[in-house]
């Protein structure tokens, strides 16, 4: 075999090897991170970035501990609770389109992945989009429900992102601890 | 041929023949017609209904006549015009997840197709849905340019609703007389 294949036979495994790779990370969601989706929100915190890919991949996203304190609703577990909101708007229910009423995800670990186009983009910040506090956001209709954990398949290069299924979050404490892998 | 027979092939005559009619009418965009959509909003001023699709059809939309007139000396077709939003939110911004800076279509003729299943939801209001302004609105992303003239083919039954593309209304005035053909 010549060096120049034998060369070329090596960088295709060392590829193929980094492809197969395993990525693995814990995040800390905070219980205020609304990243301001929602009718009526009170508070600008983004998103958690959790993880980054660089093609496609499929994500795995699993909750370790954690409660989020909720000011009216109380010790949250990443499912959320029930709870009637009324006229406003949760997070999840802004990615519907629709608002007020019974929920059954209040304060429930929440995700969005972004696409890499959207996420370099000078000005982006990992918060709602349809509103004016920023030059590049998120669409809500991406959003999606984790509770105790999610695998989904990211068919490009992008970012995760995580948060809390809530909009008034100013009275919200604690968070959750969550695990991401990628393949 | 019997005369009951002549009765049928007469009905099925009339029946194709209303099913090839293009269907045609006039609808008023007020210049304040902003549905709610962009940020930040001073009034909310639901989508005008245009044409209502029992199931797939061509809809083309001609704007006839009307100018909007707007602060700073705007006097704009169905175009729009050019203007700095500064970090304010024009709808078809929202529709896109983005905000501020120049943009070319203020005060452009806009619209959007709902499938039926949301525009006949007893809570639908033809308004923002991602505010906690209505039980069940429209979604930003589905906002779309018209302008002077634009067709789209529609693959289900639903309601066209028309609008403007500002966000700041009160200082708005005049609007769009649009025609509506349905086939």
């Amino acid at each position: 075999m010549k060096k120049a294949s034998m060369l070329a036979g090596v960088i295709v495994f060392v590829a193929a090897s980094a492809l197969i790779v395993c990525a693995q990370t814990q995040v800390f969601v905070p219980g205020n991170a609304s990243g301001l989706f929602g009718g009526a929100a009170d508070a600008l915190v983004p998103l958690v970035p959790a993880l980054t890919l660089t093609g496609p991949g499929t994500i795995t996203v699993t909750y370790v501990s954690g409660t989020v304190t909720d000011g009216a609703a109380g010790e949250i577990g990443p499912g959320g609770t029930v709870w009637n909101i009324g006229t406003n708007q949760a997070p999840l229910q802004e990615s519907q389109s629709i608002a007020g009423g019974k929920i059954k995800n209040f304060n429930a670990l929440i995700g969005v992945f972004v696409p890499a186009a959207r996420v370099s983009h000078a000005g982006f910040t990992p918060v709602d989009g349809t509103k004016d506090a920023t030059r590049v956001g998120i669409m809500p209709g991406r959003l999606f429900f984790i509770g105790q954990g999610k695998t989904f398949e990211a068919k490009e290069p992008g970012t995760l992102f995580l948060g809390i299924n809530d909009y008034a979050v100013n009275d919200n404490g604690g968070g959750f601890n969550v695990e991401v892998t990628a393949q | 041929m019997t005369g009951t027979k002549v009765a049928l092939v007469l009905l099925v005559f009339i029946a194709t023949v209303t099913l090839a009619a293009p269907a045609q009418t006039q609808v008023f965009v007020s210049g304040q017609t902003n549905g709610g959509f962009g940020a930040p909003i001073d009034m909310t001023v639901p989508y005008v209904p245009a044409a209502v699709v029992t199931g797939p059809a061509t809809i083309t939309i001609t704007y006839i006549n009307g100018t909007v007139i707007d602060a700073g000396g705007v006097d704009t077709g169905p175009d729009g015009t050019f203007w700095n939003c500064g970090t304010a939110q024009s709808p078809l911004e929202e529709s896109r997840g983005v905000a501020g800076g120049k943009i070319s279509d203020l005060d452009a003729l806009i619209g959007v197709f709902v499938p039926a299943a949301r525009a006949n939801h007893p809570k639908f209001t033809a308004i923002d849905g991602t505010k906690d302004a209505t039980h069940v609105g429209i979604p930003p992303g589905d906002l779309f340019f018209v302008g002077e003239a634009k067709t789209i083919v529609v693959n289900e039954a639903g309601t066209l609703f028309l609008g403007i593309n500002d966000w700041w209304m009160g200082d708005n005035s005049g609007g769009f007389n649009v025609e509506l053909t349905v086939q």
